[in-house]
């Protein structure tokens, strides 16, 4: 019934994503940074021959400070893989909920970015919608 | 259909090779369950596919085993030795039959009734005698089944091979970095060159696995376009370029809705009426055309309709209404700004959906789709005279030969089909001067603009520095740019993978690549990044302005013919390629002469066909303009009528000369003039000083009674059997012999229609328009 999430911790705060999205996690090793691109796209790594866009989570929330780079999970969206640059990657954990809806307002782009809530072992986490937060925060849309 | 018939012929012996075994394990053990489901279900889908195909022999065959091994499944037969030889006789006969249909033979006579009889239980051992018999016919026939062999496969396994291919690449680009390092080191790197030089066949192999004709999307349009415009009432010829351009396959599914879809607008929304077409002075019939060029990494598809173009006033009030933009925004938007618009999500120009555009999918769905693989749509359009589409499209799994660069203390690839040359930027030969904030360099005596490439990027300054180098990128036939690099570094072959959305949208990038060390690189996207800074976009497909030339009816088989009501009073049609325009004169630009009439249009004069003598000619004549391509003559006529098409033969009229023959059109014949004779008769001074020359063979009795006159009427002088230049050769073709000798252009005829349709450039001896045809592109080859 339950599924399994890989826990992140995004400004201190934990996240869920789906582990069936998740591809793998990796150490991100160089970053190339790409001029032009919107700010939350930190830039390309490479992964076995295969390049990676990392994406920034905490920009890609409308904050300003710039996640240190660590181990990323790579999830692909639509065709291209991605490696969600997030402060901590934790474990792999069952939910002992199925996703609730989200408590009110948790501000924009914690909105923009949630599917729902589940609660873990370690707490509530906030479910994402991965396609929404590598979308980048909302200036970028309009 | 012959597509589908390969298909069905490969899949059958995919089957019969996969069920071989099968069938001699039920031999040695009938009672085998498995065995059985696996033959019964052989039988079962050749049944079902040949019903679609109109086999019958084959469907009564696998019908008849299909029944008796249904029995057996049941259990109301016993499959013993002589139940099973009979299914395996048929088994056997069905491989013949595939044989025969994939060699194209007629099916080999007979015995099947004996066959199926012999699957009864009371027929002794009729199936064993059977059985032995079709294998001894069978076996000659397996040498003549050597057609290239092929297997189909998942794409996700090609895929796999491909990125597996990419690694070793990678791998040993990385292991050719250690060996320069590690110094020379001669026992390894004839090793290494042989495994270099496998590795490059084995990459090009895969690479062409891939890459299909884009023809394999054009085929289904014409259809499409037909379906669409007799749908809605209107009439569009579909010209069809760069068929043969190559793509990878996935992207031409890719893009296949989104080019249905731009098809389906310009018919809906962008073709008028004939009625309105006439009114604004075009050709009744519309004509889109889709064409497709590879430039350099790129392929350009372009669609362009001759309609009324976008109408910007209504997707401007659309835009508003749909809360896109404020009346004031859109006063202020340029007209190119409100084109642009179609893109926006939530617009659909049409007042009421209709049943063929406008049902919720939108440009804004083909442009994301478009740019899920990497493309850009751009559009632009002219009032009353048409859109052009412009989807540019990344060759995504070629590989590239790309220049890498350095500015701003980062590596990108510039494609190396865009690179003209490398320039120092201390060279003497250069000069830099300033205008506004463009940065221009002076070389080899052209002014040439001048892109800092860090400044492209935001990661530097708009300063070009002596100690830069410039590469030089062509665009275009004459548009050159420079664009000032810190280093350049090499040129190396990559392959290009498609970017994140997010970084496409910046517009600058093609694509991604890894380097030879393994670090992503960057490919830039020099067109846009020239399109971005002002300069020329390069690498437009032709677009379609000339409808005269682009006229020619995709499908020979069916004709157009334009039909009116001539001044004799009788229903006329010709045919429509020979149509350049229709034109309105007063009654006073007629001249009636004596030897002929003439009238003036514009500034010149034309020989005027078609007026009855003494006939009353009212204030306005109408008139067809007709072209051969060489000469124009005008055709008067009372009244248009409608176009149509037909693949009925015509009735000839022999004792007609002007007449190519009678048409039954909707229970009234109508005349079709020929267009041949028309101009043979009325332009003769003029043809005669160009008239090309053709070989027939002369020792053919045929070709001097029936094809002389014929190829004369097309303007053609019969060459003299000692003439050494010709400009065409009609040769009759017979299956041994095929003709030889390239003499320009040679035009094979066959007595066989199904010959003929499956031999390049054959013709079948009787298909007079064909043949027409042929020699009326290969004059007008000439003429070009």
């Amino acid at each position: 019934m339950s599924s399994l999430y890989v826990m992140i911790e995004i400004d201190g705060r934990l996240a869920a994503i789906d582990a069936a999205d998740v591809q793998s996690v990796i150490e991100v090793g160089n970053i190339y940074p790409v001029p032009r691109a919107p700010g939350h796209i930190a830039g390309l790594t490479a992964m076995r021959s295969q390049s990676l866009t990392v994406v920034d989570c905490r920009k890609a929330l409308g904050l300003t400070s710039e996640t240190a780079p660590e181990r990323a999970p790579v999830v692909r969206v639509a065709g291209h893989s991605y490696a969600l640059i997030v402060d901590a990657v934790d474990d792999v954990l069952e939910a002992r909920s199925e996703p609730i809806p989200l408590p009110g307002d948790i501000g924009i782009e914690w909105q923009r970015v949630g599917r729902g809530m589940i609660e873990t072992d370690r707490g509530p986490a906030l479910l994402l919608d991965v396609e929404a937060l590598i979308a980048g925060p909302r200036a970028v849309a309009a | 259909m012959d597509d589908l018939l390969a298909d069905f012929v490969a899949e059958t012996r995919e089957m019969l090779e996969a069920i071989g075994g099968e069938i001699v394990a039920w031999e040695a053990d009938p009672a085998d369950g498995t065995r059985l489901d696996a033959i019964f279900r052989f039988v079962h889908t050749v049944k079902g596919n040949c019903g679609f195909f109109d086999f019958p022999r084959l469907e009564k065959l696998s019908h008849a085993a299909e029944g008796t091994l249904a029995d057996v499944r049941a259990g109301r037969r016993y499959p013993d030795s002589h139940l099973v030889n009979a299914v395996l006789a048929i088994i056997d006969r069905i491989t013949q039959l595939i044989d025969a249909i994939d060699a194209g033979q007629e099916l080999p006579e007979g015995g099947d009734d004996v066959l199926i009889a012999a699957l009864e239980p009371d027929t002794p051992d009729a199936g064993e005698s059977i059985a032995v018999q079709s294998v001894a016919a069978q076996a000659p026939s397996t040498a003549s089944s050597a057609t290239p062999r092929t297997i189909r496969l998942p794409v996700e396994l090609l895929d796999r091979v491909m990125s597996g291919v990419s690694d070793m690449v990678l791998a040993r680009n990385d292991l050719a970095r250690r060996l320069r390092e590690a110094g020379a080191e001669p026992t390894l790197d004839g090793p290494f060159e042989r495994l270099t030089g496998i590795l490059n066949d084995v990459r090009e192999a895969v690479t062409r696995m891939r890459m299909q004709r884009i023809e394999h999307l054009y085929n289904a349009l014409p259809r499409l376009v037909r379906d669409l415009s007799a749908e809605l009432g209107k009439q569009v010829m579909v010209d069809l370029d760069g068929g043969d351009v190559e793509l990878d396959r996935e992207m031409i599914e890719m893009m296949r809705d989104p080019i249905t879809h731009i098809i389906r607008n310009a018919i809906d929304h962008g073709i008028e009426s004939p009625s309105a077409r006439l009114a604004a002075g075009k050709r009744e019939i519309g004509l889109l055309s889709i064409s497709a060029r590879q430039s350099g990494n790129r392929i350009t598809l372009t669609v362009t309709d001759d309609g009324k173009g976008l109408d910007t006033e209504k997707i401007g009030r659309k835009a508003v209404a749909a809360g896109l933009v404020s009346e004031a925004e859109l006063a202020a938007m340029s007209r190119e700004d409100i084109v642009e618009l179609i893109f926006a999500p939530g617009l659909s120009t049409a007042d009421e959906v209709s049943a063929v555009s406008g049902r919720g999918v939108g440009m804004d769905v083909v442009r994301a789709n478009i740019e899920r693989v990497g493309g850009t749509i751009s559009v632009c359009s002219r009032p009353g005279s048409g859109t052009e589409f412009h989807l540019q499209i990344p060759l995504t799994l070629s590989i590239i030969s790309a220049l890498t660069v350095s500015a701003g203390g980062q590596r990108f690839a510039i494609p190396q089909s865009y690179v003209e040359e490398i320039v120092h930027g201390g060279a003497k030969a250069i000069e830099f001067s300033t205008v506004g904030e463009t940065r221009l360099v002076v070389f080899r005596e052209r002014r040439i603009p001048c892109l800092p490439l860090a400044h492209v990027l935001g990661i530097g300054g708009n300063e070009v520095d002596r100690r830069q180098k410039l590469v030089l990128l062509r665009l275009g036939p004459s548009d050159l740019v420079a664009l000032a690099v810190d280093a350049i570094h090499d040129q190396e072959d990559l392959v290009v993978k498609p970017l994140a959305p997010a970084i496409m949208q910046t517009g600058v990038y093609a694509g991604t690549t890894l380097l030879d060390d393994g670090n992503p690189v960057l490919m830039l996207d020099v067109p846009t990044i020239a399109a971005q800074n002002g300069l020329a976009a390069g690498a437009r497909a032709r677009t379609a302005t000339s409808v005269a030339e682009e006229a020619q009816p995709t499908d020979r088989k069916l004709r157009r013919l334009l039909t009116f009501t001539a001044f004799d009073g009788r229903r006329k049609a010709i045919g429509l390629e020979l149509v350049m325009r229709i034109d309105q004169v007063p009654a006073e630009a007629i001249d009636r002469g004596e030897t002929g009439d003439t009238v003036v249009i514009g500034e010149k004069i034309y020989p005027l066909v078609g007026l009855e003598p003494g006939c009353a000619l009212g204030d306005a004549v109408k008139l067809l303009r007709l072209s051969d391509s060489l000469n124009e003559l005008a055709y008067a006529v009372v009244e248009l009528d409608d176009s149509i098409e037909t693949g009925e033969e015509l009735m000839p009229t022999p004792e007609d000369p002007a007449l190519e023959g009678l048409l039954l059109h909707r229970g009234e014949q109508l005349r079709v003039l020929d267009g041949f004779a028309l101009f043979a008769r009325y332009t003769g001074l003029a043809m005669q000083a160009e008239r090309p020359v053709c070989r027939i063979p002369r020792d053919d009795e045929w070709a001097v009674r029936m094809l002389e006159p014929l190829v004369r009427a097309a303007g053609y002088r019969i060459a003299e059997p000692d003439e050494e230049h010709v400009d065409i050769e009609i040769a009759i073709a017979d299956q041994s012999a095929p003709a030889t000798g390239e003499v320009g252009h040679c035009i094979r005829l066959y007595a066989d229609p199904d010959i003929a349709a499956k031999r390049a450039g054959g013709i079948y001896r009787y298909d007079r328009s064909a043949l027409v045809e042929a020699l009326r592109s290969a004059r007008q080859e000439k003429a070009a």
